[in-house]
């Protein structure tokens, strides 16, 4: 093998380590914390969802690229809001890799499982009652390239060029597919039952913060 | 009546073909030359087989290059009309040079008796240049040595430097009169003996100088062992082995041994010798000592399998190959022949390509083999590809009876599970596969580096780069894979290595204890998305591991 496991980046140093972990906490206590409507127990409700998925996560390091996170980013993305979606996202990745291994990579799968949030969050995936299936496995699917694609930009460096770039991307990709047939499968059996835990959590914030953005986005 | 010719012809071809499968080859195909010998030894390019013919002028024959496939199949040929003695320089191949004269792509330099060098296309056998050098009954003989982006040649008379891009004259030195007397490079310049047994330097300005005299002929390209330059000097009825220390000037006799002196072959730490009489083995450090010794007929070329095993043609006219085990302290252990159906002379070692063995001689038909394992396990049958079609076959039923009697929520859950234990069971497989043909990932380049010994490009170089010092060793000819390199000369070097074996292969995890975040391997700067044990070394590489962090 080519490299040994564990191989994606630079190495960081204990003091830079500690200064992204605590960019990435301090972005999500400004998405989290700072609005004030922001309800008690509905942060102890998604904060549990957090310590689940990343305990899952832990849990299923020996499959490899089976990431239950993706599915429950896209839809907390989706239930949520995009700013309660990208807080799971980071949390998620820090507390999980916590365990398996902190570094560099945080960094983009942090950034992947938001960018993955936010898809979820343009995504009408229907109601508890009624979950759109089809819809939610196509975008997990999507889901999924797009988190290996955002994930494989942590092994660029100075020497990559766009065509190694892209000779990273093809190398990855049977590890891609397996994490998007892994993501339809953890829709068709979870989806539903995790469409009526998020459904637990108000959603009020996140209709302000649409409201908003549509009205930033209108001026 | 009409069955008799093929009931001989099948008792012929089960005779024949019966030698063929013993120690640990089975014969796959064969190419006979219309006309010639096999003298040298054949090269490639890691697909394709080129050899050279020498010998025979019936009618329009005469010596050629021929290039074969992986399958025995003629892709190109180019025959010498002008020659009118025997071709005995080996074919050199040449990936690629870059450098103050120029950049190459793949080269195959010919150098023929007519005394043209001459530098062919590898795909298509195109002449690419030629320039003459003098002949004296015959022109040019013996080997021809890379030297960065330059090839050196022995002349009939001298010794020529010659650009592989643009085939332009670097300098022609006049030396002795030769005859097989390949060059030697070392990063002092070039070391190059003659028929009156004289040991000449020429330095990379073309001057030339004799070091020593020795009584005989020296037909062979000298062998570096450290300071020291390893000899073999012939003699009309016996040979010897002599040292000459590069620093001191001085010379040391080593030992007598028989007629006829093969190709001898740089080892680390010395150098196996043979002859009509002997296989010797010469190790150096401050003086150089014989080693060890066997009996042995062989007068051309030896080269070593990937397992370290030396092989060698029984020059008689029974013929056969001859393998020995060689210890690294270069004492001769198991030994074995092994005979085919077109067995006579012969000095061409074999070419090892993976699990292919290609054996030329003076028959001049090239077999081929494939290694076999000698005790196969009994065949058993393995019901596990059944019970698992029949489970998939059961699960795909009972999937069809779950959506019919419930809803089709049911039906996708079972088959996504399905897939998703499928796919975990073919990853390992499907990496393998797709990574081989995946596009190869740029590493920095690592080009050869002047400073390194000339030794060491005959052979392959490996380094490992930890982030407060760097070691290398170079010159290893016999590893033809990642992973036996790296255990040769890691080892060398006094690094201990961890590799775990796993479902993709086995891995590097650790050298000297230090994981970091991992280790990754580029061989000729570019990264190899296969196994350590995948990676094939088909020609002198170099090898670099670093730890995936230094970046």
């Amino acid at each position: 093998m080519f490299e040994a496991v564990g191989v994606h980046g630079p190495e960081l140093s204990p003091t830079a380590a500690l200064v992204l972990d605590a960019v990435l906490v301090a972005s999500v206590f400004t998405l989290l914390v700072a609005p004030a409507r922001q309800k008690t127990a509905d942060m102890a409700l998604l904060g549990t969802l957090v310590l689940a998925c990343s305990a899952v996560r832990v849990v299923m390091v020996p499959l490899p690229n089976v990431q239950p996170v993706t599915v429950v980013a896209l839809l907390v993305g989706a239930r949520l809001g995009a700013a309660r979606g990208v807080a799971f996202a980071v949390l998620v990745a820090l507390l999980s890799n916590a365990v398996i291994g902190d570094g560099w990579w945080t960094l983009f799968q942090a950034m992947g499982w938001s960018l993955v949030a936010v898809l979820g969050s343009r995504l009408d995936v229907g109601s508890s009652e009624s979950v759109h299936l089809s819809r939610l496995a196509g975008a997990s699917v999507v889901a999924a390239f797009l988190f290996g694609s955002v994930t494989t930009l942590s092994l660029v460096d100075g020497s990559t060029t766009a065509a190694s770039f892209v000779s990273l991307l093809v190398q990855g990709l049977p590890f891609d597919v397996v994490h998007a047939i892994g993501n339809v499968a953890i829709v068709a059996w979870c989806a539903p039952m995790l469409m009526r835990f998020l459904d637990r959590i108000d959603t009020s914030l996140e209709h302000v913060i649409e409201v908003v953005e549509r009205h930033a986005i209108d001026g | 009546m009409r069955r008799h010719p093929f009931a001989l012809l099948g008792l012929l071809l089960l005779v024949g073909a019966a030698p063929l499968a013993s120690a640990g080859w089975t014969a796959s195909w064969s190419f006979a030359l219309d006309d010639g010998y096999i003298t040298t030894t054949p090269q490639t390019d890691g697909t394709n087989i080129f050899l050279r013919s020498s010998g025979f002028w019936v009618d329009e024959a005469r010596p050629e290059v021929v290039a074969l496939n992986g399958q025995g199949e003629v892709q190109w040929r180019v025959d010498n009309p002008n020659a009118t003695q025997h071709d005995m320089s080996p074919l050199l191949h040449i990936k690629r040079t870059s450098g103050d004269c120029g950049n190459s792509g793949p080269s195959l330099l010919v150098g023929w008796s007519d005394g043209r060098l001459e530098r062919l296309d590898p795909s298509n056998g195109t002449s690419l240049w030629s320039i003459t050098t003098e002949v004296d009954v015959w022109g040019i003989t013996g080997s021809i040595a890379k030297d960065g982006d330059h090839v050196v040649v022995s002349t009939r008379t001298g010794l020529l430097r010659v650009c592989v891009a643009t085939g332009e004259v670097n300098f022609s030195a006049s030396t002795g009169l030769g005859w097989r007397n390949g060059p030697t490079v070392t990063e002092e310049g070039f070391w190059q003996g003659d028929e009156a047994g004289r040991l000449w330097h020429v330095d990379r300005n073309g001057s030339a100088t004799v070091r020593a005299n020795f009584s005989g002929y020296l037909r062979h390209p000298p062998v570096v062992a450290g300071d020291h330059l390893l000899l073999h000097v012939q003699h009309a009825a016996n040979s010897t082995l002599m040292a000459f220390n590069r620093t001191s000037n001085s010379t040391a006799f080593i030992a007598s041994s028989g007629p006829s002196p093969a190709l001898p072959l740089r080892v680390s730490g010395g150098a196996l010798f043979g002859d009509s009489n002997h296989l010797t083995s010469v190790r150096c450090e401050a003086t150089c000592w014989l080693e060890d010794r066997m009996n042995a007929t062989t007068n051309g070329a030896m080269k070593r399998d990937r397992s370290g095993a030396l092989w060698f043609p029984i020059n008689t006219p029974e013929g056969g190959w001859t393998s020995v085990d060689v210890s690294s302290n270069l004492t001769f252990g198991t030994q074995s022949t092994l005979l085919t159906s077109v067995d006579t002379y012969g000095t061409a070692a074999p070419l090892f390509i993976g699990e292919r063995m290609y054996l030329g001689n003076d028959a001049g038909v090239l077999l081929a083999h494939e290694v076999y394992y000698a005790d196969p396990p009994p065949f058993v049958y393995d019901p596990a590809a059944a019970v698992g079609g029949a489970i998939l076959a059961g699960v795909m039923v009972g999937l069809a009876v779950l959506v019919r009697r419930t809803s089709t929520l049911w039906g996708w859950r079972g088959l996504s599970a399905v897939a998703l234990v499928l796919a975990l069971m073919m990853l390992p497989d499907a990496v393998r596969e797709w990574n081989a043909e995946a596009p190869v990932v740029q590493g920095p380049v690592t080009a050869w580096n002047e400073t390194w010994p000339q030794a060491w490009r005959d052979g392959h170089v490996l380094i490992v780069e930890f982030e407060d010092r760097t070691l290398m060793e170079g010159g290893y000819a016999g590893p033809t894979t990642v992973e036996a390199l790296t255990r040769q000369g890691a080892g060398d070097m006094g690094l201990s290595f961890e590799i775990q074996d796993t479902v993709l292969g086995p891995y590097l995890t650790a050298f000297d204890g230090q994981e970091g975040y991992g280790w990754e391997y580029f061989v000729n700067g570019e990264r190899v998305p296969l196994s350590i044990a995948d990676a094939e070394l088909n020609e002198p590489s170099i090898v670099h591991w670093r730890l995936a962090s230094a970046r």
